[in-house]
């Protein structure tokens, strides 16, 4: 029975092609990352592209082990000693590009948490006469986000002790290294989300395209109609769910890994945003968004098997499968609602930009428990999951 | 075995497309006549338990279908009138399909498969897509797929549409040969079909019948309402336009 399911699934025409098609975007996103990475040679004083100047700038830019406080401290003494303004090209020329990323680790390290843009004129400010204050920095930063006013709603007291709380866990120093083979890595989960689409493609048929040809009442003859070939349908959509996904993520991480290799992998995430307070790795992270990516996918499976089961139009169900992707992106935050903002959070299209939302600080305070944003999202589309499944049997047997 | 309806009706809103039917169906082949809309389909649907009653019951053997579940439905070969076809399967792989969804062992499967093929003529092409496949060729594999798992009540909707005279002439023998020993439920408004095969006939109308029996007793029935000494001349075909073209004689029961 798994088989010939399966077979439905593959042998449509338009599942077919839209599978070659999302495997062809991540080809196409990985090779155009690759083919865009750019090095300043100051010795040729020319810009290298592509694999050299990814495998150049990772060799340039180590210039540290570990981002230690004489580090950063002696690294902004050279910044500030140069007197220029960082918004200059000079500065850019002189400062910045020779430096690479590790400038705009540390001024977004000293730029308060809501702006949107790195201050790169806020390392000029720093005062230097104890130093740094590098990590001292962060978590000043972070208790201040916490304490701040928001017209949609304060942190509560409850909240804020769990969040300094866990970015004082996070393992300080910084490991230090370069984060452009991981940033490609990470990035896979933009091509990543298309593929959804193409699940959502494969799957709006499955139960009704049983109605559509009149199969349905066929199948729900016969001896396992009425449950078994449920389940295996749910089961095979799931697993086909995952494995092109999988698969999709796999081919895209081997191709960079076989490129350009994994350097990078053991570093801290908080070399994309110093106040990210998970004390992750940058691989362990890219793992983390994967797995998100494929719960956002499994929970979008079982709501369109719901919808395919009961709607009985695989169109209506593919449009609804596209309105869950899509339309959220348009919803605006509030500036006045907290709880429409938490929910407006938990839509695929915020999901799916984890990145963003591990420096967010945004958590759910239930009672006298803190759940990060992480956390409830992995709740929540599990919980929806489960609801979801439940109601599949029922949609697909009100025949 | 005995296949009970007691005052089965099913009602949608508010049209009522089944009104409290009551039948009692052994061994043999029985016939359901009546134009579309009558609510033949979804008396077949109900009899494989596809569809729930409004209410009255259907029981076998004195056990409610709907608590049998699956036992119930091991008995049931059903051939949906117009359904659907895997285009992409070949023949033989929308046996093994439909075997296995009947719970059928595979090798087992197998073989039946190549059996019930090689039945309905289709031995050569089991190995063709069916979107290659004639009408006709569609319908062959759909009454081979109800023969799969030797059902002991066989449900065939419309089991004849698209066959040719030939073909048609076939099915009626293998029908009339499958209800010596299980229930066949039929349902066609080709009136032939059933009289040729059909050890009862139930002329349906409206959610109803309006007149049952076996062919002989229709044919004095009809010599009564219609005070005709013809009976020589009879044929279910007269019986059914009697009913279903006179609008006002449709309530009379038989």
């Amino acid at each position: 029975m798994i088989w010939f399911e399966w077979k439905k699934i593959f042998e449509r025409r338009l599942n077919a092609i839209a599978m070659v098609l999302g495997y062809v975007l991540i080809g196409i996103c990985v090779c155009a990352w690759i083919s865009d990475a750019s090095f300043y040679d100051e010795a040729t004083q020319t810009y290298i592209e592509g694999i050299d100047a990814v495998r150049q700038k990772q060799h340039v830019e180590a210039q540290t082990e570990i981002l230690s406080e004489e580090y950063v401290t002696w690294l902004v003494t050279e910044i500030q000693s140069a007197g220029l303004d960082m918004e200059s090209d000079e500065a850019y020329e002189k400062i910045i590009r020779p430096m690479g990323d590790i400038f705009m680790v540390v001024a977004k390290n000293y730029t308060d948490m809501r702006e949107k843009v790195i201050d790169r004129n806020a390392v000029n400010e720093i005062d230097l006469t104890e130093g740094a204050h590098f990590y001292e920095q962060r978590m000043q930063k972070i208790i201040d986000y916490l304490n701040m006013d928001f017209s949609f709603g304060n942190y509560k007291e409850i909240e804020k002790e769990y969040w300094i709380q866990k970015a004082e866990e996070t393992t300080i120093p910084f490991r230090w290294g370069n984060m452009e083979i991981m940033g490609m890595l990470w990035d896979l989960a933009a091509p990543g989300f298309y593929l959804v689409f193409v699940i959502a493609i494969c799957v709006s048929s499955v139960f009704s395209s049983e109605h559509e040809s009149g199969a349905a009442y066929l199948l729900l003859a016969t001896k396992y109609g009425k449950n078994r070939l449920i389940w295996t349908k749910i089961a095979v959509s799931v697993l086909f769910a995952v494995g092109y996904l999988a698969v999709g993520i796999l081919l895209g991480a081997g191709a960079i890994g076989v490129l350009l290799g994994f350097d990078g992998a053991g570093l801290p995430v908080q070399l994309w945003d110093s106040v990210i307070p998970y004390n992750l790795t940058a691989v362990q992270a890219c793992v983390a968004n994967f797995a998100v990516l494929i719960l956002i996918s499994v929970t979008l499976v079982l709501i369109l098997l719901c919808c395919s089961a009961g709607l009985r139009s695989s169109l209506a169900t593919l449009v609804i499968g596209f309105t869950i992707l899509i339309a959220p992106g348009f919803f605006p935050m509030s500036k006045e609602s907290g709880l429409w903002n938490h929910i407006n959070y938990l839509f695929p299209i915020r999901v799916i930009d984890l990145k963003t939302m591990l420096g967010s600080y945004v958590s759910y305070a239930v009672g006298n428990h803190v759940i990060s944003y992480v956390e409830m999202t992995v709740i929540v589309y599990t919980a929806v999951s489960i609801v979801v499944m439940l109601s599949i049997k029922k949609s697909f047997l009100r025949a | 075995m005995e296949l009970v309806l007691d005052r089965v009706t099913k009602q949608y809103k508010n049209k009522i497309a089944v009104d409290r039917l009551s039948a009692t169906l052994k061994e043999g082949v029985y016939g359901l006549l009546g134009a579309n809309g009558a609510g033949k389909t979804t008396l077949m649907r109900m009899i494989c338990g596809i569809l729930g009653s409004s209410s009255g019951e259907i029981k076998l053997d004195g056990e409610e279908i709907g608590a049998m579940g699956e036992r119930y439905r091991d008995l049931l070969g059903y051939l949906p009138q117009d359904f659907g076809y895997y285009p992409n399967f070949t023949a033989i792989e929308f046996m093994l399909y439909i075997a296995s969804l009947k719970g059928l062992d595979r090798s087992y499967a197998k073989q039946q498969s190549r059996v019930l093929l090689q039945k309905v003529g289709l031995a050569n092409e089991m190995r063709h897509k069916i979107k290659t496949f004639s009408g006709g060729m569609r319908q062959r594999l759909g009454i081979a797929q109800a023969l799969l798992n030797d059902p002991g009540i066989l449900v065939l909707d419309e089991p004849t549409a698209g066959l040719d005279p030939k073909e048609r002439v076939r099915f009626r023998d293998m029908i009339a040969e499958l209800g010596k020993e299980r229930i066949v439920i039929l349902s066609t408004h080709i009136v032939s079909d059933v009289e040729e095969i059909a050890d009862w006939i139930y002329l349906m109308k409206q959610g109803q019948f309006i007149a049952q029996g076996t062919l002989e007793e229709l044919r004095e029935h009809y010599c009564s309402v219609t005070q005709s000494e013809e009976q020589k001349n009879f044929n279910l075909e007269k019986l059914y336009l009697y009913y279903f073209s006179e609008e006002e004689k449709c309530v009379k029961k038989f």
